[in-house]
This record gives structure tokens, sequence and C-alpha cells, in this order.
């Protein structure tokens, strides 16, 4: 496992170059949404978690399926199937990376969102945690998602479509609670909310795990 | 063939007894007046709805275990109805929203989770039509199906655990009785039609793969 | 929520049944197109 996970991390520690121009695509479309709501200050403020995570899951849509790029390009996934490693095991190493990588991303999107929503907040370490949570909800079905349609001729179209409703309920979780955590949460309840996203990450990462060898056997 | 026709036949007998019953009969309710007669399509459709969602979730389970490809037919038949009885829902559901909630939809948690589900089926047939290997495609969708089902108890149990303005559930308790008759008859109604509809698509899918397996391996 | 009565509102309730009415009866009729279809060849 360890050794799958540093595969996956060296590989993509190689291609860093990508992720950067990930990061540019996420910074501009933050910038895109703030010319959708005008010059309105609080408005901005209001929404900027929204768009916070509305840029991530464009974003992911990309990280993702680049994951698979290396093991298409060199048929590479039906070597991996020879291993003397356990499917289950290639999926998780490959989800964690997918998840560190997404949550590089978040983070590094945050001062974007601060300086073009004004949206600053204390409670940073929350803030962290829920961008923690909230990418491991994209990251789990995500990379299961990708590993089917990175097999397929329509990708692009199919990833985002397969994976955008089922993410939803992760994402608005995502969402509430970023957005208490920086407009203020006089009642607390950005609890709940963090609590319901831990409660899609466990089933999601133990369900997407359990059905990965089925996904990539030929 | 004959028995998927039969129940399509009683299905659509029973439906029109029970709407005339629902529509004529049945006294209009206290608040919603004879706005809320739509419940008699609406709730129908919604239990079954749920059912198609329920019984997808058994076929890919069944076709994961079995690798029998009866299964994936069965799995197809499933989706296809249940995409159309849950875009048939919002329909409905918009309908009655309009006069009761001044709105045509609302993002509230019944009808946010019941669009995921609705998108989330849609997409899966999506996916069957872009792949040609038909074992790929069946254990594709078995998969995508079983991750899909997860939001199924978060649509029934929405109304409970979040402030919903959407109705509860509609239980022998929560409705009273002189409009237990339509719900009912129409609730069989429905569930009838169902059946017939998936196991006739059932002999659609399972003919069209009969062709493909049968056809020289191209390479 | 809702204050009062709701009084008429007919066209809606014929609305919903009638938009019911159709999706099964055309989804009906596609399904024996396609089986006639599948059948046939």
């Amino acid at each position: 496992m360890i050794a799958a996970l540093r595969k996956e991390l060296l590989l993509q520690w190689r291609t860093r170059g990508q992720l950067m121009a990930v990061f540019v695509f996420g910074a501009a479309a933050l910038l895109l949404f703030s010319f959708a709501i005008g010059p309105n200050a609080s408005a901005l403020r209001t929404f900027s978690g929204g768009f916070l995570w509305l840029g991530l899951l464009l974003s992911s849509t990309l990280t993702l399926a680049e994951s698979f790029h290396a093991e298409m390009e060199n048929r590479a996934l039906e070597g991996l199937l020879l291993l003397p490693a356990e499917p289950r095991t290639l999926y998780y190493a490959k989800a964690i990376a997918n998840w560190l990588q997404l949550m590089v991303l978040g983070i590094a999107l945050i001062p974007v969102m601060v300086v073009l929503y004004d949206a600053g907040t204390t409670r940073l370490p929350t803030l962290l945690l829920v961008v923690a949570l909230g990418t491991a909800g994209l990251s789990a079905p995500g990379t299961l998602y990708a590993a089917m349609t990175a097999q397929l001729k329509a990708k692009q179209t199919l990833l985002p479509l397969l994976l955008f409703p089922l993410i939803v309920p992760a994402l608005l979780a995502s969402v509430k609670a970023t957005s208490l955590v920086i407009l203020g949460d006089p009642m607390g309840q950005a609890r709940p909310w963090i609590v319901l996203l831990l409660a899609f990450d466990l089933i999601y990462w133990s369900l997407c795990g359990l059905l990965y060898g089925r996904v990539i056997e030929d | 063939m004959r028995k998927g026709y039969a129940f399509i036949l009683s299905g659509v007998a029973l439906l029109l007894f029970g709407s005339w019953t629902g529509l004529f009969v049945a006294p209009p309710e206290k608040f919603m007046g004879d706005v809320q007669r739509i419940m008699y399509v609406h709730v129908p459709t919604a239990w079954n709805w749920m059912l198609a969602i329920l019984f997808s979730f058994s076929c890919a389970i069944a076709f994961l275990f079995r690798n029998n490809m009866k299964w994936d037919s069965r799995l197809e038949a499933g989706l296809e109805v249940a995409t159309l009885f849950g875009f048939l829902l919002c329909c409905q559901g918009a309908i009655w929203a309009k006069p009761t909630w001044g709105v045509w939809w609302d993002w509230d948690p019944r009808l946010t989770t019941t669009a995921v589900l609705l998108l989330a089926t849609l997409g899966i047939l999506a996916l069957r039509s872009f792949v040609e290997d038909p074992m790929k495609r069946a254990v594709w969708s078995s998969v995508a199906t079983i991750i899909a089902a997860v939001d199924l108890p978060i649509v029934y149990f929405s109304v409970k655990w979040w402030n919903s303005l959407h109705q509860e559930q509609s239980t022998p308790q929560t409705v009273s009785s002189p409009f237990h008759l339509p719900l009912r008859v129409n609730a069989f109604g429905v569930l009838f039609l169902m059946i017939g509809f998936i196991m006739v698509r059932t002999r659609i899918a399972a003919n069209r793969l009969e062709r493909e397996l049968a056809e020289p391996e191209l390479a | 929520m809702t204050e009062g009565v709701i009084s008429g509102g007919w066209q809606f309730v014929w609305g919903a049944y009638g938009i019911t009415a159709a999706v099964f009866v055309l989804y009906g009729i596609s399904l024996v197109i396609r089986l006639r279809e599948a059948k046939g060849r």
C-alpha cells in the first residue's frame, strides 16, 4: 500500500506543472464567478463558499481524469492487475493521492477566494477541515468513475455527467459549512454539516473501494 | 409477453378506477382544496419510483454476484423505468407546487435529493450507451447503480431528518381515511403498470443482448 | 406556508393527471414498438 501510494505521489510530483495549470484554471473560474455577480461586495461574500467549491469541482474533473492518463497511455492498467497487489489497495492509493492533490488545490484557492470576495475568516482550522473532508468526498467516487471513463472514448463528457449528481450532497454540505465559517456561525450550525460530510466520506470511501476491483477487471 | 401485457392492462384498469374515485368521489382537502387530488397520482408515482430504484439496486447486486446477463437486462429495464417515473414525479410535483408553494421548484432536501437520484440514473443510462462491450457495460452499470442507490434512503428520510418544505411521508397515520381508497388503488395500479413495463423492457434488452453476443467479435 | 383554503385549481389537477397519462401511454407505445423491432429482426 505504501509502495503504491509512493508511486502515485511520485507521478503527481513529476507532473506538478499540470497541477499549476489546474490551479490557474480554478482561479480563473473564481474570477469568472465574480463577474456573474458584479461588484456587489456583500453578495460576493455571501456566495464565496459556493464559488470556492464550484471552482474546486470543475478543477477536479481535470485532475481526476488526468490521474488515469498515465495508466491509459501505456496500457499500464492491465500491468497493474498482474501485480500481486489487490485492486483495492491500488484504488485507495490513487484515491488518497487524488485527495491530497485536491486538498492542495483547495488550500491554494482559499487566498484567491479571500482576495476576490473579501471572504476572510478567523476560523482557519475549521475551514481547512471542511476543505479536507469535502475534497475527500470528491476524490473517492471521482477516482472510481475516472477509472471507468478513462477507458472510454467519451471520457470528457461522461466523468462530470456521472460524478456530479452523486457528489451533490457532499458538495452541499461543504458549501454550507464553508459559508458558515466565512459569514459567521452564531448558532454553531457548521458542526452538523461537517458530521454529514464525514458520514458521506466514510460511506463512499468504503463502498467505492469495495467496487473498484470489478471496474478495472477486463 | 402475455404476462407483461396482463400486468400493464390491469394496471391501467386500476388506475382508471382509482383516478375516477380520486377525482370525483373523494372529498376536497381542508386546506389545499381540489388541488390536493394530485396526490392520487403523485404519491403512487413516488412510491413506485423508489421501488424501481430498489429493484435496480437488487439487480445490480445480483449481477455482480452471479455474473448472469439476465440481471443486466433487468437492470437496464429498472433504470429506464426509474428514470421515467422520476421525471414524471418531478413534473407532477412541480404542477402541485405552483398553486400550493407558489413556485414550480425549490431546493429543499426532498426535491434536491430526488433530482440527484434522477440525474444519477439518467447518467447511468448515458454511460450504457457509450460502452460497447456488453460485459463491461453490465459491470459498470451495476457499480454505478449501487453507488447511486445510496441516495435512496436519503430521499426517503429527508422529510424526517431535515426541515423540508415537502410534506411528511404518506402513511395511513398521516393521511385521513376518505383518501385511502383512491390512493391505494392507484398505488397498485402504478405498481402493476411498472411491473408490466419492466417485464416488456427486460425482454427488449435481452433480445438486444442476444444479438450483440451472437455477432462475431470485431477486433 | 399556506394560509387559508385554495379554491379551484382544477387546471393543475388536470395537468398533473394529463401528463401522467400521457407519459404512461407514450412509454407503453414505445415499448410495443421497440419489442416488435427487437423480435422482427
